[in-house]
């Protein structure tokens, strides 16, 4: 048992006894204590994640952190998925830098996603297609990707018998001999071969023929080796970063490089040189001036880096809460599409104003988010402010050196074009 | 380049002034003359499945309360029993003060059996495909809403607006949407405007292609913020006029319509702000506020009990639009009340109700030809329920809505195919 699953074990377990209590009372009090456990991890997590990105800025592990994260998403609010959260963002989120197939395969086969998209439903002549479907349509090859009905199908046959243990505590689950050999266990994740539908499938033209935990794996290698997987991922990957519809030829060459570098690299990571390839090429491009909103994340972790200044974040709190205001609360999208990378589906009116409130709000409050010791003019002077200070354009100056407080200055700054939009397509920001 | 600067600088000096001008200019939208103005629609969405068999109470099936053994609401004339709406249904008495008068008045219209023939027991997904409303045999992808596709059909005639933090599934696509969160706090902001910061944010933005998004949004800003204020003023004078008029005691002790015209909870307070603005903003024909907390599957209790607040607090503010609206603007305005699917016909182990199919969709109005409960109606057996668990759905809701909006704004069948594609309308003399 990882440390990183003792919160799902530990929930399961309380929840477990919690429903074998006979008097209605004390059953409910303790399925509240249960949830309430759940609740709390769910909001260390959310904490420790923000605090991480707001120290770290918007920068390398950050964005991928959050491409993932957002890529595979899952929904807090969904019956154990909570407490499932700390382990998936261990295994999957901080591990994606690995193979794509490896990622896809720990992903896909992680609690949280098989308890968010239904496969503890699926199983053999009962498919549940909920995580097949979107295992093509969001995971990998994407909406338009070349598949079929028929392969959401195969692909929901080859993952029937997927789903968790029984909980801690319950009789240990026994298989006769032909299939105990079958079994996968990896935490409270099991393959249970008895659900599972031995029969060839035949998914985008290729026959998985092994049967069991070996067709599961098979499917991962396929989907990660297929071309439109490189597509989707690249497109999507390029809307994170410039917060725009890829233009065609960065984004042909996007895929063209991440499918080289998913053929090629055996056991180590390929994102790293991926991005960097990607973001050199994007750096190429002129400047155009409208560039698109930056997501409520990015905006967010940037001006809180900013005003941070070195300090560690110490109310990690109130960042969760401004993350909400703005529409993307961490670990709360309900649908598995994730939220948009899109600047235009951010961009509205409440959303500015939002933005408003939010940077007043973190002005204000700046001392008690990143600890006494720096005034606000202190800020100001940082390095990194005074070189955003120097990068505006002549209009932003003329309004930032009309304010009379520095307070007043720093909202401004913060709430500026060049701070709320993309600066060119696709820097990723400083 | 040295004059060049210069003259920026100069001007830069002077934004402060000219921008004045443009900050007073918010309130003078293009707004189309009143008489020419279409009727207003105000779109109520409960989040959370709302319970309709305990709101719109079928009294004279047996099989409702053998269903609900601990929950179901007592028909009429029983100690906390329902109000009578006609020989089957009831409302629930907790709405008997606010929404009972307003059926007297024939002012309220509802639809039983209502909702989609899309089958998902998830709220996020319902939800979604009510909002986005395509058609039942799917194959519709575009992610806009309904209420963003009226938005279009309406053009100039109108400006659509959600009273939301953020922007409803069904108020997205491509016609520009104002969106701002009515704040439940009791007390209106007191630092109004922060005028200085708004003037210098727009000063920023001019010329910027957001430069319009930010006008509209610090607009809507402040013209929330002052029908608050004016709002709280108005309740101060009725509050001093009653105490002059009956005395400190009888004023605490108010009857219906005075509560009404003081919002006990805080949806009614926020139906008071959303009334405010709407007529002090005649240019938002089509308007959209959320109510959530309606996912009862504990504990719901039934006359009265959790569920019966909420619809109390519901019944408020909606009792409150009115009021506050005044009969002329009031006979001008079409409330839809819908929820994204019903709610299990029988009661849970847990005294609450699991998520169901059918609903019941409310129409409410100063000129809705109410004091009815409208479309197609069946038996409530156990072989008439949706899956043996749910109320069936006998009136597709987008069938209902793209009937009534044919009606309010003269859609022709083209124009109604947009907004609700593969859609017969309903014919009904709703308004």
């Amino acid at each position: 048992m990882k440390t990183t699953d003792l919160l799902l074990e530990t929930y399961r377990r309380a929840m477990r006894e919690a429903n074998a209590l006979p008097e209605p009372d004390a059953k409910r009090e303790a399925q509240q204590a249960a949830r309430r456990m759940q609740a709390s991890g769910v909001t260390e997590l959310t904490h420790a994640v923000l605090a991480a990105w707001v120290n770290q800025g918007w920068q390398g592990p950050t964005v991928a952190q959050a491409f993932w994260l957002n890529h595979f998403n899952v929904y807090a609010g969904r019956d154990t998925v909570g407490a499932a959260l700390p382990g998936f963002w261990q295994d999957v989120v901080l591990a994606a830098d690995g193979r794509f197939a490896d990622v896809l395969l720990a992903a896909l086969t992680h609690p949280a996603m098989l308890v968010y998209l239904d496969n503890t439903q699926n199983r053999r002549n009962r498919l549940n297609e909920n995580l097949a479907r979107e295992l093509l349509e969001l995971h990998t090859l994407g909406a338009n990707g070349g598949y079929a009905q028929a392969d959401v199908q195969e692909v929901a046959r080859v993952l029937t018998g997927l789903g968790l243990s029984r909980p801690p505590g319950a009789p240990e689950q026994r298989w006769p001999d032909a299939l105990a050999a079958q079994v996968v266990q990896r935490g409270q994740m099991l393959f249970d071969p008895a659900r599972h539908d031995f029969g060839p499938k035949r998914v985008l033209g290729h026959t998985l023929h092994s049967g069991g935990w070996a067709d599961v794996q098979a499917l991962c290698e396929l989907l990660a080796a297929h071309p439109a997987t490189a597509r989707h991922i690249s497109r999507q990957w390029l809307r994170c970063l410039t917060g725009a519809e890829p233009e065609a030829g960065v984004w042909q060459d996007a895929s063209a490089q991440w499918q080289a570098h998913e053929a090629n690299q055996a056991d180590h990571g390929h994102m790293g040189p991926w991005t960097a390839a990607v973001q050199a090429r994007l750096a190429q491009q002129p400047y155009a001036p409208g560039q698109p909103l930056k997501t409520p994340w990015q905006w967010l972790v940037e001006v809180a880096h900013a005003v941070a200044a070195g300090r560690p974040v110490q109310d990690a709190q109130r960042l969760a809460r401004w993350c909400q205001q703005l529409g993307q609360r961490l670990l709360y999208r309900t649908t598995p599409d994730g939220y948009s990378w899109l600047g235009a589906d951010w961009a509205n009116p409440g959303q500015l104003t939002q933005r408003w409130q939010v940077a007043r709000a973190l002005v204000a409050e700046q001392a008690r988010v990143f600890g006494a010791g720096m005034s606000v003019q202190d800020v100001l002077q940082t390095s990194l402010l005074r070189e955003w200070q120097e990068h505006v354009s002549p209009q932003t100056a003329m309004v930032l050196d009309a304010a009379t407080l520095p307070a007043e200055r720093l909202v401004l700054l913060l709430l500026a074009p060049e701070t709320m939009t993309h600066r060119r397509a696709g820097a990723a920001s400083a | 380049m040295d004059i060049d600067m210069h003259m920026r600088r100069r001007d830069g000096l002077r934004w402060g002034l000219g921008l004045a001008a443009a900050a007073a200019s918010w309130r003078v939208w293009a707004t189309p003359p009143a008489a020419q103005a279409p009727p207003r629609l105000l779109l109520v969405f409960l989040r959370g499945a709302y319970d309709s068999l305990n709101t719109l109470v079928p009294h004279a099936d047996a099989f409702y309360a053998e269903a609900r053994p601990n929950m179901a609401v007592p028909g009429p004339g029983q100690a906390n029993g329902c109000m009578p709406l006609d020989g089957r249904w009831g409302l629930h008495p907790a709405l008997a003060d606010t929404l009972g008068p307003m059926w007297a008045r024939n002012e309220l219209l509802m639809v039983p059996f209502a909702g989609t023939a899309f089958v998902s027991r998830s709220h996020f997904q319902a939800q979604d495909w009510m909002e986005m409303a395509g058609p039942a045999a799917g194959g519709f992808s575009a992610a806009t809403g309904f209420m963003n596709r009226l938005q279009q059909e309406l053009g100039g005639r109108s400006q659509a607006v959600a009273l939301t933090a953020h922007m409803p599934v069904a108020m997205r696509g491509p016609a520009r949407v104002h969106n701002a969160a009515v704040s439940g706090n009791p007390t209106p902001p007191a630092r109004l405007l922060h005028a200085t910061q708004q003037d210098a944010l727009l000063a920023m933005y001019q010329g910027h292609p957001m430069a319009e998004m930010w006008q509209e949004g610090l607009g809507l800003e402040n013209a929330m913020r002052s029908a608050a204020i004016e709002l709280a003023q108005m309740q101060q004078m009725q509050m001093q006029q009653g105490q002059m008029q009956k005395g400190p005691m009888d004023a605490l002790d108010m009857d219906p319509a005075s509560r009404q015209a003081m919002p006990a909870s805080a949806f009614a307070l926020q139906a008071a702000r959303v009334a405010q603005l709407l007529k002090t903003q005649p240019q938002y024909r089509l308007a959209m506020i959320d109510v959530g907390g309606w996912d009862t599957h504990a504990n719901q209790g039934g006359a009265t009990g959790a569920m019966a607040n909420r619809l109390r607090s519901l019944g408020e503010g909606l009792g409150t639009l009115a009021t506050q609206l005044g009969p002329a603007e009031w006979r001008q305005t079409v409330v839809v009340v819908m929820s994204e699917f019903g709610r299990t016909f029988h009661e849970n182990g847990t005294r609450g109700t699991d998520h169901g199919h059918g609903s019941a969709l409310w129409l409410l109005g100063g000129a809705v030809r109410g004091g009815r409960v409208w479309g197609e109606q069946t038996d409530l057996t156990p072989d008439t329920l949706h899956q043996q668990r749910d109320l069936p759905v006998l009136n597709e809701y987008r069938a209902v809505l793209g009937g009534l909006f044919q009606r309010l704004y003269g859609l022709d069948a083209d124009a109604l195919a947009r907004v609700f594609p593969q859609t017969q309308a309903l014919r009904g003399d709703w308004v």
